[in-house]
């Protein structure tokens, strides 16, 4: 669903110069200003929950970042840290109870950012829809090799069902996905909002591309403020 | 102690230098020298110059130059940084640090033959073109000055455009954009904070606090009307303009402009001497 841009600045309540200023400085990706014929010519369109969510997220951190840490913090780049079983511990979004499973399934020690971004979305989709341990030991098994072929995290991660079985799908955020009809979407994630909130969250214990360091915020809430 | 050198021939240097003339090829490594003077190929790896002048082509590689003065083509591998950079000839690179990069002499009295190339990543400050370029990679820059046109497949963004020349591009998204109004001007869009489209300029403080090698007093433009398909600003000044959709907080729409609609949002101006077709109040 699209917002054009005029109704966008009345319900933000910004301005133009904002607006493309804050597209100067990385922190709205430029396929988001979509451009569409109307009757007075040509107007610019936006998809309009995603541009909603990065504004109101702008609005309440632009005081405390400037907008270069900002641009930083909304990118869909990936951190180069390993992430350790100690680490992942200190990761509260990341659900203790599948933390052996986890290296069981990925038969490793340590997990790259996008793994982790992963792992998180498996613990909160566990934790919406009482997945079993089992469940996801197989869900990490079936996505890890395809994780490797992620260089960003700008993915929708989607949790399918068929037969009583769970699935999982990794498709870029700016596509949609059309699946067979036996399979039942049952719940997506974007990985990069979790990002975005884990460089903000996590910041100062794993230096995750933020160089200042500041008062620490909290973001994931139950996990319930990035799901899509 | 540093030594100078004057050779004649090719020639190899490693290590400190005051001064180096050279005619002939050359090829400095990991070395530090005050001024480099070359009529000839220059190759240079690993070194800080602080003033470069040569005529011939040049290759560097991982590099840090005070000032250079150049004709002929030029490549920089690595990361390069130099603080003012004057060029003429094509230019390539991974990516070249600027404070200033100027492409072309000032002087309208030197002629280039054809239009040289630009491709690469340029970072940096200040970016002043005084010669017609095509550019085939990415400029981020601060401030860009236009004083000749510049081809470029890319939305220009910058904190502070200024247009003193013909130009045919697609979009320019600028904290500040001021446009020397000219009928050679053909733009899609232009958006930001500030718009301004003049038939003259008269350089205020914000421009003189830029760093830059050109001067820019009081320009005038041909007398000729603007075409810029779109503005959104926050607040916009034309005159000389021809537009077809306009839409801003703060809108004067000044003599000689011809516009289709204009929307608007706190205030509006239209001189007598304007035509606008429509205007909506938001």
């Amino acid at each position: 669903m699209l917002i054009s841009k005029k109704e966008l600045l009345q319900e933000t309540n910004i301005s133009y110069g904002q607006l493309y200023r804050w597209k100067r400085e990385g922190l709205i990706p430029e396929e988001w200003f979509i451009k569409q014929p109307t009757f007075t010519g040509q107007e610019t369109f936006f998809p309009k929950k995603k541009i909603l969510r990065r504004i109101k997220k702008i609005q309440e951190l632009k005081n405390q970042y400037s907008l270069e840490e900002l641009a930083r913090i909304l990118a869909p780049e990936v951190s180069e840290r390993n992430f350790t079983e100690q680490d992942l511990r200190i990761i509260e979004e990341v659900d203790l109870a599948l933390i052996p499973c986890f290296f069981k399934s990925f038969g490793k020690n340590n997990f790259t950012y996008v793994e982790l971004l992963v792992l998180i979305a498996l613990s909160i989709f566990r934790k919406r829809h009482n997945l079993s341990i089992d469940d996801v030991e197989m869900l990490s098994k079936g996505i890890k090799d395809a994780i490797n072929e992620l260089k960003q995290v700008d993915y929708i991660c989607l949790l399918l069902k068929s037969n009583g079985e769970y699935f999982l799908m990794l498709y870029p955020e700016n596509t949609g996905v059309m699946t067979d009809e036996r399979l039942k979407k049952i719940s997506e994630i974007n990985l990069n909002e979790i990002s975005s909130s884990i460089k903000l969250k996590y910041r100062k214990s794993f230096h995750l591309d933020i160089e200042e360091e500041e008062n620490e915020l909290l973001f994931i809430e139950g996990g319930e403020e990035v799901l899509t | 102690m540093r030594s100078s050198s004057i050779a004649f021939g090719d020639r190899h240097y490693e290590g400190n230098y005051n001064r180096l003339a050279i005619a002939g090829d050359a090829e400095i490594t990991n070395s530090d020298v005050k001024k480099v003077y070359c009529a000839g190929d220059l190759s240079i790896s690993k070194s800080t110059i602080g003033n470069l002048k040569f005529a011939g082509d040049l290759e560097a590689d991982s590099v840090t130059i005070g000032t250079i003065k150049g004709a002929g083509d030029a490549s920089f591998s690595g990361l390069c940084k130099v603080d003012n950079c004057v060029m003429v000839g094509d230019l390539e690179c991974d990516m070249l640090e600027c404070e200033i990069l100027q492409n072309g002499p000032r002087s309208e009295r030197v002629n280039t033959t054809s239009t040289p190339t630009w491709e690469g990543v340029f970072k940096g400050e200040t970016f002043e073109n005084f010669k017609e370029l095509a550019l085939e990679g990415e400029i981020e820059f601060n401030n860009i000055i236009l004083s000749a046109p510049l081809s470029t497949k890319t939305e220009i963004s910058c904190d502070n455009f200024y247009l003193f020349s013909g130009l045919t591009f697609g979009s320019i998204n600028a904290e500040h954009t001021f446009i020397l109004a000219s009928s050679n001007v053909h733009l899609d869009t232009v958006t930001g904070c500030t718009v301004e489209v003049k038939k003259d300029f008269k350089p205020g403080k914000e421009f003189k606090r830029i760093r830059k090698n050109g001067k820019y007093n009081n320009l005038c433009s041909d007398n000729g009307i603007a075409s810029v398909d779109n503005i959104e600003a926050d607040n916009i000044y034309l005159e000389n303009t021809k537009s077809k959709y306009i839409c801003g907080i703060n809108v004067v729409i000044g003599d000689l402009c011809i516009v289709d609609r204009v929307e608007y949002q706190d205030t509006i101006e239209i001189s007598h001497k304007a035509i606008v077709n429509e205007v909506v109040k938001t």
